[in-house]
């Protein structure tokens, strides 16, 4: 089956700033566009994979994410923050996915999804204290997981985190600080 | 009457494709949205099984919609109407009172037609080998 | 953590001596201040739990550039959505097209002529197109239209020139291709590409 073998400008636009991608992209011009899902889709799923603790999920939060942007990139007005916008876009997919699968499953009254899975990335980490990490993090209760991986991963605030997943701001505060106490004692022998 | 509507949009891809300065017809959907719809992520060749020509009956008036994709070297407005007398052409006896919506949604350059979706069969906009 | 402190930094709570706990600590960190920063260092307990934290928030942070690296790896993730959105178009307003038949509706997309004037600019040597828009009422038959754009320029090439060059390719095109009468083409550098900061820079 025949692939596509890149257009030769996209070797120049590799080269542009985000503001000039976004700028193109907004036109149209889906090269350009390919180039920022490039510079940022492998950043987008590793935060997906994180907080959904499932890659096919990251791959549909990855997806939905950029046709959104591609969608929506218009409406960006400084384009030099395209990719925390892309995370956060990602972050609320991801959250919609797990959410959605969850309530789905609760219809159909099948066993819990386990959103704690070890993924097949994390097996290829191994014997560092990010294996540790992930492992922690993996073993974390969901709500708990999200909100550290939004806070730490994402950046987010705990106002944004709690619009987010549609909880109080204390609520994620006390969810942090449950994630925070775990990831600490399982972390002890890493520092 | 509306049994033969998928040959009739057959002939007019047919015919539509063989216009000269036509690089090749975008399905009538958006592929980004059909893959969102599909839901899931490997969701490939999104035009599979989807005609490229937009063909419709409505309330008796037939209405023909092409979104194509022209080669630069052809000026734009004349290669609308040409796509235009090309469907009419197509039509045939049926062309009295149809109503025929052509749209130029790309100008490639001959060197950089995009291979895209390559499943043979479903189209997409892949130009027709060989020609410059 | 200190050598001679075997409980957990998470056992860190207000019932210990210095009275600051662990989630104190960590609000401290994300908000940067904290009327008790004068307490925090000086104090060994609190001091290593800021390093814990701090050790653990790095931590999380290579864990998600080693994700992002080995996902990077293998994108064939990517490209199922990539080959879709090649298809992709981006239709913008419909400009119409005169037809010899009263039935016909034809027309050219926005998109369709604003990626042509933009593959025109990024033929001439120096010039990449940034933003490109229609001004007129171009879903009009015969609008009055201006172009307007903003380029990156390559430093060392001369500018008027260049804006000379690109205006007229641009001119041509949308007059071989539209049937819009254009009233003109109003061009913005507004970057040297390979200057030292790339600073903005206007004509």
């Amino acid at each position: 089956m025949p692939r596509v073998t890149p257009p030769e400008r996209n070797i120049q636009l590799d080269a542009l700033p985000d503001v000039v991608l976004c700028e193109r992209a907004t036109d149209g011009d889906t090269a350009a566009f390919e180039v920022l899902a490039r510079r940022y889709g492998p950043m987008m799923r590793g935060y997906a994979v994180r907080l959904t603790g499932s890659t096919a999920d990251a791959d549909d939060a990855v997806q939905e994410t950029l046709i959104h942007a591609w969608d929506h990139l218009g409406e960006l007005r400084d384009g030099s923050v395209v990719k925390s916008w892309l995370m956060r876009i990602c972050g609320r997919r991801s959250i919609d996915i797990v959410r959605r699968r969850r309530e789905h499953a609760d219809a159909d009254s099948l066993a819990e999804v386990s959103d704690s899975s070890p993924t097949p990335e994390s097996a290829t980490i191994s014997g560092s204290g990010l294996d540790a990490l992930a492992r922690s993090l993996e073993a974390l209760p969901a709500e708990q997981r999200q909100c550290w991986v939004l806070k730490e991963m994402g950046g987010l605030s705990y106002d944004e985190i709690a619009e987010q997943l549609g909880l109080t701001s204390e609520s994620v505060r006390g969810r942090l600080a449950r994630a925070r106490a775990r990831l600490m004692r399982d972390m002890e022998g890493w520092r | 009457m509306t049994t033969d509507l998928p040959d009739l949009a057959r002939a007019i891809e047919a015919q539509v494709m063989a216009t000269e300065g036509v690089a090749g017809l975008y399905p009538p959907h958006s592929a980004l949205r059909t893959i969102l719809e599909a839901g899931r992520a490997r969701t490939v060749a999104a035009t599979d099984g989807e005609g490229l020509v937009g063909l419709r009956e409505e309330a008796g008036t037939l209405v023909v919609h092409i979104r194509f994709a022209g080669l630069s070297e052809y000026p734009g407005p004349a290669l609308v109407r040409r796509v235009a007398t090309a469907v009419r052409h197509a039509l045939g006896d049926r062309a009295e009172g149809a109503e025929v919506r052509v749209q130029l949604c790309a100008f490639m350059a001959g060197a950089d037609l995009p291979d895209v979706a390559g499943t043979p069969g479903a189209g997409g906009v892949a130009g027709p080998p060989g020609q410059d | 953590m200190s050598e001679d402190d075997t409980r957990g930094v998470g056992d860190h709570s207000p019932a210990d001596d210095c009275g600051h706990s662990i989630d104190e600590l960590a609000d401290y960190l994300a908000t940067g201040s904290s009327p008790y920063e004068g307490h925090y260092r000086q104090c060994p307990q609190c001091q290593s739990g800021l390093a814990s934290l701090r050790s653990l928030g790095d931590l999380t942070r290579s864990l998600a550039e080693d994700d992002a690296r080995i996902a990077a790896e293998s994108d064939g993730w990517l490209q199922d959505i990539l080959s879709n959105l090649r298809l992709e178009t981006r239709a913008g307003r419909s400009i119409p097209v005169a037809s010899d038949d009263p039935d016909d509706g034809l027309s050219e997309t926005e998109g369709a002529v604003v990626a042509l004037i933009r593959r025109t600019g990024d033929g001439i040597d120096g010039v990449t197109i940034g933003k490109c828009r229609l001004h007129g009422d171009i879903t009009e038959p015969g609008a009055q239209t201006r172009v307007e754009l903003s380029v990156t320029a390559l430093h060392g090439y001369r500018l008027p020139t260049l804006v000379d060059a690109l205006r007229s390719a641009v001119a041509e095109a949308l007059t071989t291709h539209t049937e819009l009468d254009l009233q003109g083409v109003d061009i913005t550098v507004t970057d040297l590409f390979g200057t030292d900061g790339a600073g903005e820079d206007q004509p």
